[in-house]
């Protein structure tokens, strides 16, 4: 959903998720969802039974010209296949003129155990997981963005994603209802998929999302 | 006191009887009734990730049977094992029955038969599991190819991925990989069976479905009391199969969810929800430990009283 519709949502969307303006069966969020069934139509042939791993594999084949993913892709997408010639997108606008985006998080970080009987050596190595060295081997290697300032990239892919994550929002689900139970990625994913399989409209899923939400999210109880 | 030689002989023996009881007695309280109690413990807390927290009491299970998150997942997922003992009962079992007579009756080439059938039983089940989720690919899978080619297109379906198909794919999946269990436990009843039984009822003119239902069936009564009892039991622990096939929340939307995985996703999180609930998984975990003990006593007392003596 970040890599699709973070565009038709609007960085003033979360926003207004956060303060509790809005919730999900804000029309913003069914539309998103009506675009997404609306695009399914071209997906790959038979798509509700490609899995996860199928569909990387139908893209790294050649035999898909798109894919929605993250940045995290690219390195392992152009190892299996180096004649790969692939580019990077924000996801589509609703209309000309507005905003592209792309939804980030931040993933996986550092840290010490402060009972630790080599804590010295172990806040040495993190010192250094900190230092522009470290991250210009990071980015360069792993084809990835790093948080680390002031880093020459060198693959272009990774510098186009890199200009593209200045248009950002957060990857909404996994930032900031990931935690508690149901989890918001638990939703979006089943009510998409019944969605998408004409079990049920965009309002139905937009309004089981925000039901299952709303059992622990406080603005939406108001 | 002097001892007399039969309290010196007794003794003799109650140390040896209790040299040999006691190691495995030992063995099995700290590496089968102690996780089972202890696992039972937990249900009754409160966990943050590994620390424990408070004494909850039946919170824990109150919650996994009625809590409004836990409870329409848990029934859900109740009824597809249900479905899938049911469908396996009739596949797995009756087809093991029918497989175990045609063998019985020494066909051209049985013994090949006989190792064939068995064959998949001995393969992991994590093999199986990937090896139809090869089978079942909707574009470039085995079935869908063989029904396109055989221009029966418009029965071509993204199996595991239809939410009417998914459950059925896998149970069909699981009854490719374990029929040669049943076939071998039946063949072996049945070949327990005296011959002068059966030849006396061909003398008497039974026909084929009359021998079968009044001969064979009562008489292989001991291999169904193992058979249906060991499905019962698997059939509430099913996890591998839909593990492999469908993935930790039962894809698609549910669709193949079996109290299996909902307790693996409880009790250890997945990469959707970062949740990990020890407590509630343990809940869920004695609950359906319970209801296989007692239920699968029931069905073993019930069918051991059908059995018939010879």
């Amino acid at each position: 959903m970040g890599g699709l519709l973070s565009s038709m949502l609007g960085k003033q969307f979360e926003e207004d998720i956060i303060s509790g303006k809005a919730n999900f069966t804000d029309p913003r969020f069914v539309n998103a969802l009506a675009k997404l069934k609306d695009v399914s139509q071209y997906f790959a042939p038979n798509f509700t039974g490609v899995d996860y791993p199928s569909s990387q594999q139908l893209f790294v084949a050649g035999r898909a010209a798109m894919f929605a993913g993250g940045s995290y892709e690219v390195a392992n997408f152009t190892k299996q296949n180096p004649t790969l010639d692939l580019g990077v997108f924000p996801a589509p606008v609703l209309k000309a003129g507005d905003q592209a985006l792309v939804a980030t998080y931040y993933d996986g970080g550092y840290a010490v155990n402060a009972k630790s009987d080599k804590k010295d050596a172990a806040l040495k190595f993190v010192r250094y997981l900190a230092t522009p060295e470290y991250g210009t081997a990071f980015t360069n290697t792993l084809k990835n963005l790093s948080p680390i300032q002031g880093i020459k990239i060198e693959d272009p892919i990774t510098q186009e994603v890199a200009k593209l994550a200045e248009n950002s929002m957060s990857y909404l689900m996994l930032v900031r209802f990931r935690y508690q139970e149901p989890s918001g990625s638990v939703l979006l994913q089943s009510n998409v998929q019944k969605m998408l399989a004409g079990q049920q409209t965009p309002e139905q899923a937009a309004a089981e999302i925000n039901k299952g939400i709303a059992t622990y999210y406080k603005p939406f109880q108001k | 006191m002097p001892v007399s030689p039969i309290q010196a002989h007794t003794l003799k023996h109650r140390s040896w009887v209790a040299f040999l009881v006691i190691p495995p007695v030992v063995f099995m309280s700290l590496f089968v009734v102690y996780p089972i109690l202890s696992a039972f413990a937990y249900a009754f807390y409160e966990w943050r990730g590994l620390a424990r927290g408070e004494f909850v009491g039946l919170a824990n299970f109150k919650e996994v049977l009625f809590g409004p998150t836990m409870a329409p997942v848990v029934w859900n997922a109740f009824l597809h094992n249900v479905y899938a003992l049911i469908a396996l009962m009739i596949i797995q079992n009756g087809g093991g029955f029918l497989l175990a007579w045609l063998l019985y009756k020494e066909p051209f080439g049985y013994r090949f038969h006989r190792l064939a059938v068995f064959v998949p039983v001995v393969l992991s089940t994590i093999i199986v599991g990937f090896l139809w989720k090869l089978f079942l690919n909707p574009n470039f899978g085995l079935v869908n190819q063989a029904l396109n080619s055989v221009g029966l297109d418009a029965l071509a379906k993204p199996w595991l991925g239809d939410s009417s198909t998914a459950l059925g794919a896998l149970i069909l999946a699981n009854a490719w990989h374990f029929i040669g269990f049943p076939t071998l436990v039946y063949l072996a009843g049945m070949q327990r069976i005296p011959s002068e039984i059966i030849e006396a009822a061909r003398l008497d003119g039974t026909n084929e479905w009359q021998l079968l239902k009044n001969i064979v069936w009562p008489l292989v009564a001991p291999s169904t009391t193992i058979l249906f009892t060991l499905l019962f039991i698997g059939a509430f622990n099913w996890f591998e199969i839909p593990y492999v096939m469908a993935g930790l929340d039962g894809s698609p939307f549910g669709s193949t969810d079996v109290l299996g995985l909902v307790f693996y996703r409880t009790a250890f999180g997945n990469q959707s929800a970062s949740i990990q609930n020890f407590g509630q998984g343990s809940a869920l975990a004695t609950m359906i430990f319970l209801f296989i003990v007692v239920f699968a006593s029931a069905l073993t007392l019930w069918l051991r009283r059908r059995e018939i003596q010879f």
